[in-house]
């Protein structure tokens, strides 16, 4: 950026001062190279010892939870401390706790991109991961609380043998249908946002199985911009879904308890305010996860102060909303009028879990002020404490919300306590090993940083280290085209926007930029027309409202009509989160459908993969190809016209 | 640092047709608010008090931008800033001034609500009062300070008037989050105390922002269109107010729909009466109104990229979300004293509420607008706001901090 004001319009446009300029994202002036290397560090290097010693663990307690599950389904839900009144102890807590948890992944890859913010790049593809690991380990505790889990497919749209389907006025099925869309859409973004990625794992591999592996999993991406063109529409479009996804995933949970009419439970901000406390406690959990990794992977220059900064400013923010929401509901009951309500209040501040209460207030209210102050939002330690703080605070929550709503009713005679038992807690301690294991091998086997995406906030003139050398063209050029055609490396990124014009205005077809990143400008200079992809999302958009209205409707009021609470058998306000959910899940699979088919994926075999040439273009190169079966191919002609704008020729194909 | 000497310091004075509209409103509005009040002063009382909470909410929705723009150190919305400021500083004294029929005329609209009874939960007159004037006094500090330190930033260009303005908006949004809320409760739920929904003061500020939005689009083409912000204008600050305005439909809608469901599947009969009474006459078809005309019109609309950029689309789209916007309120207010349906004989009487305050409002806003720089010359995030990258209006390959 030039120093000097600039005059645009009339408007002097001075650039802000030096206490005011923003940080680079990418600190230290790495280059895109450097960040290739460090992202894939771990998952091609050595094993560290402190990956070992945090594995080994971890997957005790992986066999821990999956003895105790046995123990579970073998004997009975009894083990566990529920039991009336408080029929949803811990297995709901922390279903919520975990579900929650999950949200900050799907913010931060899908809501920051839609916010153009673009710090997500360097955190997104763990927060996702963890996301992922999340659900998973939330979907244990639904699943194995009904108690006879062998019945579990019940939830699925499928008559039983007496002819009954699912009950879509229950909340608990749209829980059901919002957690398998959320993970299915997770699953998808996860992967879609890997593909480049893997690519330059695959073109970086040194043994055959690795290269195998990534080249299978990378799909044949060549980072070709008629692939990104297609490839940008389908994120930013897979983002735009799972953005209200994200919003109606906690919100459905909250319905579980909002729909009845329990003190506590009952209140119509619980939707917003669940959301709130997701990511609030989710952003906990990342930076819990984030603050440590930065530094044993030395990504301090790529996950900066500045990161970590944002990060505590959407925690602060969260909290912020999940406190107005406490003391919103908090007046509502003591001024509203209504003695239940107020009782239920009364039981929390003075209650027999009062200390929940107390301790819930003081990590999710009063410590998460602390980042207000700068100084501390840069103490990577203090922000830590705190981070792990709210993770306990936001567990508090849930607990104080479920099992201290059951605890009273209305009926006196009704009151109870709840108590773990040694199982709960076993189980709980489990799932953080199904966790950490999954993460742990996630690390140590994918890049953990969007390599495509950090490089583009790389410096553009960052030099890149370590160039290959290059194949001059040979002095005399073959009479005929030989093999798939002729590239040609550009130094900048500019260069390659002006080549690419040049190339289009001298009549080639069949011809394409391969870039490490999606370049700005690309596809106005290739003269490519806008993605077809959004006709995909909304045509699976439609398809799944109509099939989710139309499920609810058939299953609820034609096919095994049944009569809840004086309910209309059908109801387009019931049949609205079931649909709302198909619509995501079918919009996306659109998305993803539409990517494939378009760029033409799966490409097992790709002749471009196979040159050495090739190898380092997913890294950090700019390379242009004009294939010999463009009808206007001459290979002298070619050559010379890409020499002539700059570009420094690789050996062609078949050479 | 100078603030840009070539520039017009404010606005240029409109064609004199322009300029007399303001008196028009006012003029026409008056004759029929006077003409209502000696007809039906609880009508009148009703419609007035319609109308402030319609113009509330569009300033208070402009407050929560600019303290948005400081608190996100946000680069786009720099251009727009100053129109945000004036429409926020319209909260005092101008709607400080709108309340007062609205305080004088309590008795008549909260009826015994602000008085005391045996079983609705009551609140005592002066500790309503007392709130009320609480509120106008937290904004008017609060838009006061902002105006005051960005003007003093046109003036001085200082990174003082920069940390002034971010922490005074981090103080602001605390603020705003508890006399929005207290304005919700007071003036909105007040007027059926028995009905306690805990997402009501969301649902009013996602209105007011959505209808604040609305009308920053409107007044940048406006501008743009006269000249006066041409210079700073670019497709960003267009394309982004329309994403704004789409997420806030949804956000809107998301906060109405979970508490219609909630409330619906709960079924108690100390809260569905609210939606009950809703169900009466038109108000029923007011209703579907507002599913599909506040909601799903805009939602569709908003869709595509290119259409947020379209002055011809988005005008009457902007419009046509301030009378949703003013409908939303009116489902609210307006079925408490006309239960049987909408009172159609008394729409004249809303209409020259709207146009007198309005009035009012607009030649408020335009003496302000005329009075200083229309844009904040020194932000130090306007080079960033207009900077040429080649940025793809939607595509990941977007980087602002490296322009190449």
């Amino acid at each position: 950026m030039t120093k000097t004001a600039a005059i645009r319009n009339g408007v002097r446009l001075a650039p802000p001062p030096p206490e005011l300029a923003r940080e680079p994202w990418v600190a230290n002036q790495r280059s895109a190279a450097w960040v290739a290397d460090r992202g894939a560090a771990l998952a091609e290097g050595r094993t560290p010892r402190w990956w070992w010693r945090a594995f080994v663990p971890s997957v005790l307690a992986l066999l821990l939870l999956v003895t105790l599950l046995a123990y579970q389904v073998s004997t009975g839900v009894g083990v566990w401390g529920n039991n009336a009144p408080v029929m949803w102890g811990w297995d709901i807590v922390n279903f919520v706790w975990w579900i929650g948890l999950a949200h900050a992944g799907t913010l931060i890859s899908a809501i920051l991109l839609l916010l153009r913010q673009h710090w997500r790049a360097a955190v997104n593809r763990t927060a996702e991961a963890m996301t992922i690991f999340a659900v998973l380990c939330a979907a244990i505790y639904p699943a194995l609380h009904v108690g006879r889990a062998w019945w579990d497919w019940w939830l699925l749209p499928v008559p039983n043998s007496t002819g009954l389907w699912p009950q879509f006025r229950s909340p608990l099925i749209w829980d059901f249908l919002a957690l398998g869309t959320y993970f299915t859409v997770s699953l998808l973004f996860w992967y879609l946002g890997l593909v480049p990625d893997l690519a330059v794992m695959r073109d970086r591999a040194r043994t055959r199985l690795r290269k195998l592996a990534y080249g299978w999993f990378a799909l044949g991406w060549t980072g070709s911009n008629r692939q990104w063109r297609h490839y940008q529409k389908a994120y930013l479009l897979l983002a735009g879904l799972a953005t209200p996804l994200v919003l109606s995933v906690h919100s459905i949970v909250s319905l579980d308890f909002a729909v009845t009419q329990l003190p506590g439970w009952h209140s119509t901000i619980f939707p917003p305010y669940f959301v709130a406390g997701a990511v609030f406690s989710g952003f906990g959990l990342v930076l819990a996860l984030v603050i440590p990794l930065r530094r044993r992977c030395g990504l301090e220059d790529v996950i900066t102060q500045r990161h970590l900064d944002a990060m505590c400013k959407v925690t602060l923010a969260a909290g912020g909303i999940v406190a107005y929401a406490y003391a919103v509901e908090f007046c509502a009951a003591w001024f509203g009028g209504n003695p239940d309500e107020r009782a239920a209040w009364a039981n929390r501040i003075a209650g027999p879990s009062a200390w929940a209460f107390r301790v819930m207030i003081l990590c999710n209210v009063a410590l998460p002020q602390l980042l207000w102050s700068r100084r501390m939002r840069r103490q990577p330690g203090v922000v830590l404490v705190v981070a792990v703080l709210i993770n306990v605070g936001m567990w508090l929550e849930r607990f104080v919300i479920i099992a201290g709503s059951l605890e009273r009713d209305f009926l006196p005679a009704n009151w109870g306590a709840f108590r773990p038992t040694w199982v709960d807690i076993g189980t709980f301690i489990g799932t953080f090993g199904l966790f950490f294991t999954c993460f742990l091998l996630f690390l140590r086997f994918l890049p953990m940083i969007s390599i495509t995406e950090v490089k583009y906030l790389t410096p553009p003139a960052a030099p890149a280290a370590g160039r290959p050398t290059f194949v001059e063209p040979k002095p005399t050029a073959p009479a005929r085209p030989t093999g798939f055609g002729v590239l040609a490396e550009f130094a900048t990124r500019e260069d390659a926007r002006r080549a690419a014009r040049r190339v289009r205005a001298a009549g080639y077809r069949r011809w394409d930029v391969f870039t490490p990143h999606p370049l700005a400008g690309l596809d106005r200079a290739m003269g490519l027309k806008p993605s077809p992809i959004g006709w995909f999302a909304f045509g699976g958009g439609v398809i799944g409202f109509v099939t989710g209205v139309w499920l609810v409707w058939f299953t609820n009021a034609v096919d095994y009509p049944i009569l809840v609470g004086g309910k209309p058998m059908f109801s387009p306000v019931v049949a609205i989160p079931p649909a709302f959910e198909l619509t995501i899940l079918f919009g996306a699979i659109g998305v993803v459908t539409g990517l494939l088919w378009r760029s033409r994926l799966p490409c097992l075999h790709h002749p471009l993969l196979h040159r050495r040439g090739f190898k380092p273009l997913t890294r950090d190169r700019l390379c242009l190809v004009i294939e010999a079966a463009d009808p206007k191919f001459s290979e002298t002609e070619v050559r010379q016209l890409l020499t002539s704008l700059g570009g420094r020729l690789i050996k062609s194909a078949g050479e | 640092m100078n603030p840009a000497r070539d520039l017009p310091a404010s606005t240029p004075p409109a064609p004199a047709g322009e300029r007399r509209w303001p008196d028009a409103l006012i003029i026409l509005g008056g004759t029929g608010v006077l003409a209502g009040l000696w007809l039906d002063a609880r009508h009148a009382a009703f419609a007035w008090l319609l109308a402030f909470l319609f113009y509330l909410s569009l300033s208070l929705g402009a407050l929560f931008l600019v303290l948005m723009h400081h608190l996100f150190d946000a680069a786009w919305s720099a251009p727009l800033r100053r129109v945000c400021e004036h429409l926020a500083a319209l909260v005092f004294p101008w709607l400080a001034l709108a309340f007062l029929p609205v305080a004088a005329f309590a008795s008549h609209i909260f009826g015994g609500n602000l008085r005391g009874g045996s079983s609705a939960p009551t609140l005592a007159a002066p500790a309503w009062l007392a709130a009320s004037a609480f509120c106008f006094v937290a904004w008017w500090w609060l838009t006061r300070r902002l105006r005051f330190w960005s003007l003093e930033q046109d003036r001085t260009g200082a990174v003082e008037c920069v940390r002034r303005l971010r922490t005074c908006s981090g103080a602001g949004i605390v603020m705003l989050a508890i006399t929005l809320t207290l304005a919700a409760v007071l003036w909105l739920e007040r007027l059926t105390p028995q009905w306690v929904s805990t997402v009501v003061p969301l649902g009013f500020f996602a209105g007011s922002v959505w209808v604040a939005v609305a009308a920053v689009y409107l007044i940048a083409l406006a501008l743009r269109r006269n000249g006066v912000l041409a210079p700073v204008l670019s497709a960003r600050q267009f394309y982004f107010l329309g994403i704004v305005l789409f997420a806030f439909t949804i956000l809107h809608a998301y906060f109405e729909f979970s508490q219609y469901l909630i409330i619906w599947n709960a079924n108690l009969p100390a809260e569905t009466f609210w939606f009950g009474l809703r169900e009466q006459g038109t108000w029923f078809a007011a209703g579907l109104i507002l599913v599909f005309g506040h909601f799903l019109v805009p939602f569709l609309a908003l869709m595509r990229m290119d259409l947020k950029l379209r002055a011809g689309w988005m005008a009457p789209l902007c419009v046509w979300i301030g009378l949703m916007h003013w409908l939303d309120l009116a489902f609210w207010v307006q079925p408490v004293i006309a239960p049987a349906g909408w009172p159609w004989q008394w729409a004249w009487l809303d209409a020259a509420c709207l146009a007198l305050l309005g009035g009012i409002l607009a030649k408020a806003f335009r003496k302000d607008l005329a009075a200083h720089a229309p844009f904040p010359v020194n932000d130090p995030r306007l080079a960033e706001a207009l900077a040429e990258t080649e940025e793809t209006i939607g595509g990941l390959a977007a980087n602002p901090d490296n322009p190449e």
